[in-house]
C-alpha cells in the first residue's frame, strides 16, 4: 500500500492537535522513572538527629553557602548545589555522619567537582578546586576522593533535584488558564523554594518529590492569577499528586515542608534580610574546625550573587583560620522572584 | 577488576576501548568499557558519569543495561554492560547474512522504539549509528553509545555541541554549526540508519570532512532555500560558500531505492528531511502505516545475527 508522506504528515498533524495527553503521558512516565530511582535513595541516618556528632547544621550551611558562591562565580547552574549537597549528604550518611572539619571540606570540594561533571556543559579543573582549599587539599586529594565517593555511593549518581520535579509538574498547568508568564513567576518562585530547601538540613530525609510539590504550592499559594480559579488550581494539583506521588500530597511531612519553607520564605520577603542563625549558622564563615562565633551578619538576598562571590573567596583562608572576622554574606539562594506582594501576604497568614 | 575476567579486545574508540568479559562468580559474559585514565586534572572522566546517570534513568528494552561500573587504580573507568553479539555494523558488512524487507522493519522499528524512549526522557543520543546497535542472542537490539548523550529540556535557547555525531549520520543543520539543534537531529541519523539497511551500505558518505559532507546531503536533498528550511539562513556556516551555488535541485529517492516497498521511501522521506522542525519524531514514525501495512516486522528472534555455518558435505 502506497503512503503519500503529505498524508501522514497531515494525520500526525491532527492526532497532535487532540489535547496535550501524549505530552502528559511523557511527563508521568518521566516522573515514575525520576521517582524509582529517588527511591532507591534512602538516607538512613541524618545529621540534624545527631547533633553530639562532629558534622552539624552549621556546617553544612556554610558547605552550601560556599556551594552557592562557587557556582555564581563559575556562573553556573545553581541546581548544582542541588546535587552536590545530595552527593555531601548520602556520602556522610553512609559514614554515619563521622567526620572531621576537613573531611567535610574535602568531601564539599569533591561532590561539587562531581556535580559540575555531571550536570554542567563547562567543566572545571581539579587544580581550581584544589586553590580553593587553600593548599589544604592538592589534585591528589580531590580525585583520590571522588573515587572513594563513587565507590561508596555505589556509583549511583543520578538524584533527581527537586527543580528537576518542578520543571516535570508544571507540565499539568492548564495551557489555556495560566499565561507563559505566571508559568514562568511560578517556576521561578518554586526555583527559590527550592534553594531554600537546600539550605537546611531538615529537609535531607524528606523526597525530593515531595519538596517539589511542597514548592509548587507555596508558590500557587503565592501567586494571584489571573485566569486560574481556585477550583482549577485544585484539580491541577491533584492530578499531578495523583498521578504521581499518590496522596503524598495529604501527609504530615507535606504539610511540615509546606510551612517550614513558608517560614524561611516570610523572613526573607517580609524583612528583606536573612538571619543566617535561623538557619543553624552559627558563623559566618567555614570555621570547620570548631564552633568559632561571630556576630551574624543579616544580608539581603536580593544583592546580587556574583557581586558576593568574589567576597567568598578573598575568605578563603576561613576554611583553616577560624577567624570571627565579618563576611559580607552569609547565604545567599537566587534573589526571589518580584512576587506581588498581595498575594504573598495572602498567603503568609 | 578483580571480579572480571578480561578475554578479548572487541572495540577501541578515541576515549576508550571495549573488552569482552567474565564475571568470575557467575561465568555470565559482559561487555567492558575502559575509559581511558584522565590526564586533563579533571578526575574520573565526565563522560563515564554522565553514561552512568543517563543508563539509571533510561531502562528500556532496547537499551543496553548497564551490570556495573568501577575505576582501576590508575583512575581509569570501567563501565560493565550486557553482552550482546554482535552489532548492525557487523550485520551489514557480513554478505552471507540475508537482509528481507520485514527484518529491515524489525531493525529499524527497534531502533525507533530506543530512540523513542530516549526522546521521551528527554535524553539526545548523539552518535547514533550502526556500530552503536548491539544485538543479544534472542534478537533484540541494544541502543550503547552514550558517551555523548545528555540530557536536554527542549528549551530553543540551550546550547549544544556541534562536535558530536559520527560523520556520515551528522544532520545538516549540525554540519552547519547549529547549536540549537533537538531531538530532530537524533532523527535524521535514524533516517541515514534506515536508508543504509535498504542500501546495505552508508547512504551519504562525505569524504571525511564536515563540507564534503554537506555537499554530499545538498546534491541529494537540493540546496537549501526559503521553501524548504526557511531557518537555514540564520545557521552559522549558511554564510560561509557551505551552500553550493548555483542551487542545486533535490533528487528522488525513489530512483536511489529502487528496490524499497513505496511505504518505506515515503518513512524515510519523512524523516531525512532538510528542516528539522519538519522531521518525524521518533513517536510519530512508529506510527506510519509502514509498520502497520504487510509484510510483518520479523520476529525479533527469527532474525539472523550471523552467518550460517557452512554446511557439511
Amino acid at each position: 500500500m502506497m503512503v503519500a508522506s503529505d498524508s501522514f504528515s497531515s494525520t500526525v498533524s491532527m492526532e497532535e492537535t487532540i489535547g496535550d495527553n501524549a505530552h502528559h503521558e511523557a511527563a508521568v512516565d518521566r516522573i515514575l522513572a525520576m521517582r524509582k530511582i529517588e527511591a532507591s535513595y534512602c538516607l538512613q541516618s541524618f545529621l540534624h538527629q545527631q547533633q553530639s556528632l562532629p558534622l552539624s547544621d552549621a556546617w553544612r550551611g556554610k558547605v552550601t553557602q560556599w556551594a552557592f558562591n562557587v557556582v555564581d562565580h563559575f556562573g553556573f547552574s545553581r541546581e548544582v548545589v542541588t546535587a552536590s549537597m545530595g552527593l555531601f549528604d548520602q556520602y556522610l550518611a553512609i559514614r554515619g555522619n563521622l567526620c572531621t572539619g576537613s573531611l567535610v571540606l574535602l568531601t564539599s570540594l569533591t561532590t561539587l567537582h562531581l556535580a559540575i561533571k555531571l550536570h554542567e556543559t563547562k567543566r572545571i579543573k581539579s587544580s581550581i578546586l584544589a586553590d580553593l582549599s587553600r593548599g589544604q587539599f592538592g589534585t591528589k586529594h580531590i580525585d583520590e576522593m571522588e573515587l572513594e565517593i563513587l565507590a561508596a555511593l555505589g556509583w549511583k549518581l543520578h538524584v533527581p533535584t527537586p527543580l528537576a520535579f518542578v520543571a516535570e509538574f508544571l507540565h499539568f498547568l492548564p495551557e489555556e488558564d495560566v499565561s507563559a508568564a505566571e508559568r514562568k513567576e511560578i517556576y521561578e518562585l518554586s526555583k527559590y523554594f527550592t534553594e531554600l530547601a537546600i539550605c537546611e538540613s531538615s529537609f535531607v530525609q524528606r523526597q525530593n518529590s515531595l519538596i517539589a510539590l511542597a514548592t509548587i504550592y507555596n508558590a500557587m499559594d503565592a501567586i494571584r492569577f489571573e485566569r486560574l480559579t481556585e477550583q482549577a488550581k485544585q484539580t491541577f494539583l491533584c492530578t499531578i499528586t495523583k498521578a504521581t506521588l499518590g496522596q503524598a500530597y495529604e501527609s504530615p511531612t507535606f504539610k511540615a515542608t509546606r510551612d517550614r519553607l513558608n517560614t524561611m520564605y516570610a523572613k526573607v520577603s517580609a524583612t528583606e534580610s536573612f538571619d543566617p542563625s535561623t538557619y543553624g549558622m552559627t558563623s559566618g564563615y567555614w570555621g570547620l574546625g570548631g564552633g568559632a562565633g561571630g556576630n551574624p551578619v543579616a544580608v539581603t538576598p536580593n544583592g546580587s550573587p556574583s557581586s558576593t562571590a568574589s567576597s567568598c573567596y578573598g575568605h578563603q583562608h576561613h576554611y583553616t583560620k577560624q577567624t570571627t572576622k565579618a563576611t559580607k554574606f552569609w547565604y545567599t539562594p537566587s534573589p526571589p522572584p518580584n512576587t506581588r506582594s498581595v498575594g504573598v501576604k495572602t498567603a503568609l497568614l | 577488576m578483580e571480579n572480571y575476567r578480561i578475554m578479548k579486545q572487541l572495540g577501541q574508540g578515541v576515549w576508550s576501548r571495549t573488552y569482552m568479559g567474565q564475571q568470575k562468580d557467575t561465568d555470565q559474559l559482559v561487555a567492558m568499557k575502559k575509559f581511558k585514565a584522565n590526564s586533563c586534572d579533571e578526575g574520573v572522566d565526565f563522560k563515564a558519569l554522565r553514561e552512568i546517570k543517563l543508563l539509571s534513568y533510561l531502562q528500556h528494552e532496547h537499551i543496553i543495561r548497564l551490570v556495573d561500573s568501577f575505576a582501576t587504580p590508575d583512575m581509569a573507568v570501567v563501565l560493565v554492560y550486557e553482552y550482546a553479539h554482535t552489532s548492525l555494523d557487523q550485520i551489514l558488512r557480513n554478505r552471507d547474512i540475508p537482509l528481507s524487507s520485514p527484518d529491515i522493519k524489525q531493525h529499524i522499528r527497534m531502533l525507533l522504539l530506543a530512540m523513542d524512549a530516549c526522546h521521551e526522557k528527554q535524553i539526545l543520543h548523539r552518535e547514533l549509528n550502526p556500530e552503536n546497535m548491539f544485538y543479544l542472542e534472542d534478537g533484540t537490539m541494544k541502543l550503547r553509545g552514550f558517551d555523548l548523550a545528555r540530557m536536554h529540556d527542549g528549551k530553543p535557547n540551550t546550547l549544544l555541541s556541534p562536535q558530536a555525531f559520527a560523520l556520515w549520520y551528522k544532520p545538516p543543520e549540525v554540519l552547519m554549526r547549529s547549536q540549537h539543534y533537538s531531538f530532530s537531529a537524533d532523527m535524521w541519523s535514524v533516517g541515514c540508519i534506515f536508508a543504509e539497511l535498504m542500501l546495505r551500505r552508508p547512504f551519504l558518505m562525505g569524504q571525511f570532512t564536515e563540507l564534503s559532507q554537506l555537499d554530499k546531503i545538498f546534491k541529494v536533498f537540493g540546496t537549501p532555500n526559503e521553501s524548504n528550511w526557511p531557518d537555514y539562513a540564520i545557521l552559522p556556516l549558511a554564510w560561509h560558500s557551505t551552500v553550493p551555488v548555483p542551487p542545486v535541485a533535490a533528487v528522488s529517492l525513489d530512483g536511489i531505492f529502487t528496490a524499497a516497498p513505496n511505504d518505506a521511501i515515503s518513512l524515510l522521506k519523512s524523516i531525512l528531511v532538510l528542516d528539522p522542525s519538519n522531521r518525524l519524531t521518533a513517536s510519530q514514525a512508529l506510527r506510519h502505516p509502514y509498520f502497520s501495512n504487510e509484510p510483518p516486522p520479523t520476529p525479533k528472534g527469527n532474525l539472523i545475527l550471523s552467518s550460517p555455518p557452512p554446511e557439511a558435505n
